[in-house]
């Protein structure tokens, strides 16, 4: 049984919504639909889809809500047997990528076919879980200090690119010249490599700045500032993908 | 990938920027290039790259190591090891295939593991060549 968690329909939305409920009809899947409101948030209605017995929680929206429904099936633990579908409102998206699905129909098809896969997230202490990216952003550059397994380092940069999978990416722009510098580059011709940005695979990582906290958001929204440390969970999440995904 | 010892991994492997200085251990089962600082061990299964702006102060081990930059170490390579023009390297190196371009700095002792036996069977083998060519030339 499907419960369908959907994002209150603002402009555009609304005939989109009406268009998925049409096709979930037609696939013979429509299940109960709600939609959060001051009254009920999203994490108060997938409590109750769960409690209900739905099994499967569908997210019809942004990643924003999609991170929301994940936080309560995995933090809460009520069922064990509780899946995520999702149907994005975006197709070009990384989540879209993840669960191999290109359009609307596609998503409806991987909903009614339900091949399940379980999937790593990445945790924000002390309980915050995401699918989607994290980012530790500053407009000026500063010294950050991080901490992996056996590791300890510091770099001057002003972003941090957080993927699941705990892929981390430091970036900093400011050390790549100024725009005359990039613009004469271009016109002559010069290809230079970009020797300044990192990349690390990790199970673990803690990140500190010197005299200031900044902000680590998901979908644009704070989950937690810094100090932090972040894990790699592996395997805590069942979610629907579609039947053709190769990886 | 730190802390993975899964041997053949694939993927991008680790990258050190330049505006990144590590203390510890750094290992991956896959590639590690370097263009930051390093105090501590660097291990990889596979290819490591020491770029031009990089500097590593411990030992150094993987299969084919590449070497742009400075390092105060030992390094092993179980392949190949690559010492190119800007490389420094201040510590001893083991390695069955090595090359050093014109312009690199090697100051330490260099052992090569397996390739030692081959060549010096192969110097043992060499006088008696010309031997051979003498009696082919009696003959004519």
């Amino acid at each position: 049984m499907y419960y369908y968690i959907m994002e209150p329909p603002k402009g555009n939305l609304v005939k989109r919504q009406e268009k998925i409920k049409d096709i979930l009809g037609d696939l013979g899947i429509a299940g109960e639909t709600v939609t959060p409101s001051a009254a009920r948030t999203i994490e108060e209605l997938t409590h109750l889809g769960v409690m209900k017995g739905y099994s499967t929680i569908v997210a019809v929206g942004g990643e924003s809500l999609v991170n929301k429904i994940i936080n309560v099936l995995v933090t809460q633990k009520i069922s064990k047997d509780a899946v995520l579908g999702v149907i994005p409102n975006d197709f070009d998206t990384m989540l879209a990528k993840k669960i191999n699905v290109i359009d609307l129909r596609s998503a409806c098809d991987a909903l009614k076919f339900r091949k399940l896969e379980t999937i790593d997230l990445c945790q924000v202490d002390p309980n915050k879980f995401f699918i989607t990216q994290a980012v530790i952003e500053n407009f000026r550059n500063r010294k950050i200090l991080f901490a992996m397994e056996g590791l300890s380092g510091s770099a001057q940069t002003n972003q941090i690119i957080i993927k699941p999978g705990l892929n981390i990416y430091i970036h900093d722009k400011a050390l790549e010249g100024n725009a005359f510098g990039r613009f004469f580059h271009w016109l002559l011709g010069k290809k230079e490599s970009d020797i300044y940005s990192s990349f690390f695979k990790t199970k673990k990582i803690r990140f500190e700045l010197e005299n200031v906290n900044l902000p680590i958001k998901v979908s644009g929204e704070t989950i937690a500032k810094t100090p932090v440390t972040l894990h790699n969970r592996s395997r805590v999440l069942k979610i629907i993908v579609a039947r053709d995904k190769i990886r | 990938m730190i802390g993975d010892k899964r041997p053949g991994t694939s993927g991008p492997g680790t990258v050190v920027g330049a505006n990144v200085k590590l203390v510890g251990t750094l290992q991956d089962a896959s590639d590690i290039v370097i263009h930051g600082r390093i105090e501590g061990e660097v291990v990889s299964n596979q290819m490591i790259s020491i770029m031009e702006t990089a500097y590593i102060k411990g030992p150094v081990s993987g299969d084919v190591v590449n070497i742009a930059g400075k390092v105060r170490g030992s390094i092993t390579a179980t392949g190949r090891l690559e010492i190119l023009p800007t490389g420094k390297i201040f510590g001893s190196i083991a390695s069955k295939d090595l090359s050093i371009k014109s312009g690199a700095i090697f100051v330490g002792k260099c052992t090569m593991p397996e390739g030692e036996k081959e060549a010096e069977e192969q110097t043992e083998e060499t006088p008696e060549q010309p031997k051979k060519q003498n009696e082919t030339y009696e003959v004519e």
